[in-house]
């Protein structure tokens, strides 16, 4: 892995108007996605990490910060006002991968529209079959595969149309937004092994969305944790399931459940949950995580903890770091 | 399981072809589907070859016959003799082809319009061409058909052609509605968000991504639509508006046999039920097509 950056994210903020008042949908986020890396970005429903991934492939502008692409390209702004080539490197995958694909359209037809649309020169018949092909045997499905439709094919082969979709596109990043939360357990390893083989192969990078910690911990390089629209730790994968700082973090890793009594003493502190998020509508003062939080002091409900760098490499934002 | 080997041998089917015979499949799984089918067909045969299958063609004029007026329906006249000493069954048979033309000559001008106007909208989101299209939709929807077909009618002239016009002007602003509706519910859906963000140009998404969404819930309204066309034509004749007399249609056959209730019963109830059967073949098709076109059949 280079340290070559692939998406610099500064000072992102979003805001969402509603009938209720400002909606802050995720404040002060900072990090920076490197070449041929997988970045997990974790956080229970609500805290605004599908809303990082939609404003990085443009679904909507962020209201302040920047959000950069490779070599210093600004790309803070809606697919309206992208360039078809940035449109090409950036690439997605829903997490509901039935809604993704269009139920009236062939396979065939729906691989076709990125191949056409990206491709630098007019694709003849034959040329477009060998490349459909092609684009189908990478996620290792059949060709004939081409000529169903949608409904007639299962969960997991639909996402993995869904990706087969994204890499025609021969994107150099691809946000991942819990591509594999809709899908069977069983059918979750076998997605998730191939978006890693594949990641390996092609030598893109990945922003993975999502909010099973499990999964994180196979695939990711580094990982974000967010809460009610902020970072509140920031480390690489192995420092993070080893030394947890944030009583949030810990929180969320005492919940993942264990099988046997071995694995639950695998489990770094127990801190047992309490009450859910919040509203983002209505945010906590001070430290938003204080009012779940079970080592909280007077400064917490007053001061925003800053981000700081605890050990080499590993971010926390919290009064008692 | 796939056996993998074996697809280079696998026979290339048409996936459309496939997914029509699932489609007859299921279609004919329902007797209620079938049976509307089967009246649909039947009812156009029988309109197409009226004037053959009439026993009293001539009946469809002003043909008098003073002998065998008000004969109660027989062997000799199915559906009894009028006032003239018509056959009714010719006329019903013949009045049926107005009835149906009228239906699909209105549908053959409100849908096109219509749809496109709601593409039109839905494409033109948020601009003043969409408030301008929606806000007539809805002025045009706010007026009873049935009135505004027949102030369109007087205004102009009473002739056919301009019965189907006024009823297709009351008509087409549902269509542009259903048009609008699905294709403003298809824009949240993840595969046309998808499109969007990949840079696809909007008129292609609407043409090659929407538009084959949106035909199935037309076709069905489509062929909903037929009954109460009819029985808008048919109350559009009954006030003396369209088919004029002598020649028979479905509604003015019931609305100068009125008259005659109770006694001459044949003169209204003979072709009204002609309207209800069209109605429901018509109705039931469509319920089975709704079926079959929907996309969740697995």
């Amino acid at each position: 892995m280079s340290g070559e950056s692939m998406i610099t994210v500064k000072d992102l903020r979003k805001v969402f108007k509603t009938k209720f008042g400002d909606l802050v949908a995720v404040d002060n986020i900072n990090f920076e996605i490197r070449r041929g890396e997988i970045f997990g970005l974790v956080g229970e429903s609500g805290s605004g990490k599908s809303t990082i991934g939609s404003m990085i492939v443009g679904t909507y502008p962020p209201t302040s910060g920047s959000i950069t692409f490779q070599d210093g390209r600004d790309i803070s702004k809606s697919y309206k006002f992208r360039s078809q080539e940035l449109k090409r490197e950036i690439q997605l995958v829903f997490q509901d991968p039935g809604g993704s694909l269009n139920p009236r359209k062939t396979i065939r037809q729906i691989l076709s529209v990125p191949l056409q649309l990206f491709s630098d020169k007019h694709l003849s018949k034959s040329e477009l079959d060998e490349r459909l092909e092609k684009a189908l045997l990478k996620v290792d499905l059949p060709t004939e595969y081409l000529d169903k439709y949608p409904r007639a094919i299962g969960g997991g082969e639909k996402q993995l149309v869904c990706i087969a979709r994204a890499l025609a596109a021969d994107p150099s990043f691809i946000v991942l937004d819990e591509p594999t939360s809709a899908l069977d357990v069983s059918i979750q390893a076998k997605i998730t092994n191939k978006l890693i083989e594949l990641q390996k192969e092609n030598g893109i990078s990945y922003l993975f969305i999502t909010h099973n910690l499990c999964l994180v911990r196979n695939m990711c390089h580094r990982l974000a944790i967010m809460y009610l629209g902020n970072i509140c730790e920031f480390a690489e994968t192995a420092e993070f399931f080893e030394r947890p700082l944030h009583p949030y973090t810990q929180m969320l890793l005492a919940s993942i459940p264990v099988v046997s009594d071995e694995e639950e003493k695998l489990k770094p502190q127990k801190i047992h949950s309490v009450g859910e998020i919040p509203s983002p509508l209505n945010k906590p003062s001070g430290c938003s995580f204080h009012p779940r939080c079970p080592y909280k002091m007077d400064i917490c409900a007053e001061k925003v903890p800053e981000m700081r760098e605890i050990t080499p490499g590993h971010f926390a934002c919290c009064h008692m770091l | 399981m796939v056996n993998t080997v074996n697809i280079q041998t696998v026979k290339k089917v048409n996936p459309r072809a496939e997914a029509m015979k699932k489609a007859w499949y299921k279609f004919s799984r329902n007797p209620l589907s079938v049976l509307g089918l089967v009246v649909v067909v039947g009812v156009i045969f029988v309109a197409v070859f009226a004037t053959v299958l009439a026993p009293h063609p001539e009946d469809a004029g002003l043909s008098i016959h003073m002998t065998e007026t008000f004969q109660a329906p027989g062997l000799a006249h199915l559906a009894g003799t009028d006032e003239y000493g018509r056959d009714v069954f010719s006329r019903i048979l013949i009045g049926l082809r107005y009835s149906l033309a009228i239906g699909l000559l209105v549908l053959a001008i409100s849908v096109p319009f219509g749809v496109l106007m709601g593409l039109l909208a839905g494409y033109y989101k948020g601009r003043l061409i969409e408030a301008i299209i929606m806000r007539f939709t809805e002025l045009f929807m706010s007026i009873p058909p049935l009135i505004l077909a027949m102030v369109i009618c007087t205004m102009f002239s009473s002739k056919y052609i301009f019965a189907a016009i006024g009823i297709a002007v009351a008509w087409w602003p549902w269509y542009t509605r259903i048009t609008y509706n699905l294709v403003t519910s298809l824009s949240n859906e993840l595969y046309i968000v998808y499109t969007q963000l990949s840079g696809v140009k909007m008129m292609k998404i609407i043409i090659q991504e929407m538009l084959p969404n949106i035909m199935s819930p037309i076709l069905t309204k489509m062929s909903l639509d037929m009954g109460s066309i009819i029985i808008t034509a048919s109350s559009m004749s009954f006030v003396g508006l369209g088919v004029q007399p002598p020649t028979p249609s479905l509604g003015e056959m019931i609305s100068s046999g009125i008259k005659y209730l109770p006694n001459i019963w044949w003169l209204t109830i003979m072709p009204a039920l002609m309207v209800v059967l069209v109605v429901l073949g018509f109705n039931l098709l469509g319920d089975g097509l709704s079926d079959v076109l929907s996309v969740e059949e697995k």
